[in-house]
């Protein structure tokens, strides 16, 4: 799926954003107000620092920068999701299905 | 002994709920989800002789219900695809509350990463295989797996917004945004 587009590597816009973008320039800016307080200063003063633009891209290097805390918390709400629905009961069809598989089983 | 016997119908129905949860962060639809853990329980009931005893049942169900999920997908590219530049413009424009990462964003988030990553993610992050399971399960190597959970954390992070791709230095095509966003003022 990756390819298209020109995406190349872990840190290039994916091809979603890229539509997205195109409904209006201030998109790329909304991401900024959903950071933590505290955050928007120092991301300013790194975008004007070139030798920031030129870091080199490696997925253990940028794994690395994530802050810890974030990647907990995008953690716990993957886990959130899953173990959301594996609390959900059985659905009937599915209980339903391995019976009639069994019987049908049994007949033969 | 008959493989068919009792054991294999509670075996089965013990992992309902694994797979479930499984199918529902793969594909981000219920009804969808439920379908293909139906496919799948099928297909495990039918090829049940190609199942070998005293290995993980429950890798090789997630095996079969992946292989189901990604056929399905190729068959319905198209489909897909249109789906997910909706999903792209729906994030655009409600970019959620601020300051905290709001649930129906992360699923949204989640649902936008290419199928692989989510799935590699998904795999490792949620279900609690190994790198070497996952790895068996998507059938692919170990390094792939690894490399698709962080570039799946990686454009989480980014596409919720807790972190700018800045951070981890742009490349050509996001510097083209930052600089058309920037009122079309050229980065050097």
């Amino acid at each position: 799926m990756n390819g298209k587009n020109g995406f190349t590597g872990p840190t290039g816009p994916s091809e979603a954003q890229m539509k997205g973008e195109s409904g209006g320039g201030r998109r790329v800016r909304q991401p900024v107000g959903k950071r933590p307080a505290g955050c928007a200063e120092a991301n300013t003063e790194m975008e004007n620092r070139p030798d920031m633009q030129r870091a080199p891209r490696h997925d253990s290097q940028a794994t690395g920068m994530i802050d810890r805390s974030l990647q907990a918390q995008l953690g716990r709400q993957l886990r959130a999701i899953f173990e959301g629905i594996e609390e959900e009961p059985v659905p009937e069809r599915f209980v339903k299905l391995l019976e009639a598989l069994e019987a049908r089983e049994k007949q033969r | 002994m008959n493989i068919h016997s009792g054991p294999l119908k509670q075996a089965l129905l013990g992992l309902i709920p694994n797979l479930r949860a499984f199918a529902v962060s793969l594909c981000g639809d219920v009804e969808r989800a439920d379908d293909l853990v139906q496919e799948t329980l099928l297909k495990a009931w039918n090829h049940l002789e190609s199942f070998q005893e005293g290995t993980n049942l429950r890798a090789w169900l997630f095996t079969i219900l992946r292989n189901t999920y990604f056929s399905d997908c190729r068959r319905r590219r198209r489909e897909v695809e249109d789906r997910e530049g909706k999903k792209a413009a729906e994030l655009a424009i409600h970019p959620g509350q601020q300051g905290h990462l709001d649930m129906q964003d992360f699923r949204r988030a989640l649902n936008m990463l290419p199928p692989d990553q989510r799935e590699a993610l998904v795999l490792v992050g949620a279900a609690g295989f190994s790198y070497e399971e996952a790895a068996s399960v998507s059938g692919c190597a170990v390094g792939t797996i690894k490399s698709r959970v962080n570039r799946a954390r990686t454009k989480l992070t980014e596409m919720l917004g807790v972190n700018t791709p800045r951070e981890f230095g742009p490349d050509s095509s996001t510097e083209a945004i930052v600089a058309r966003t920037a009122g079309g003022t050229r980065l050097p």
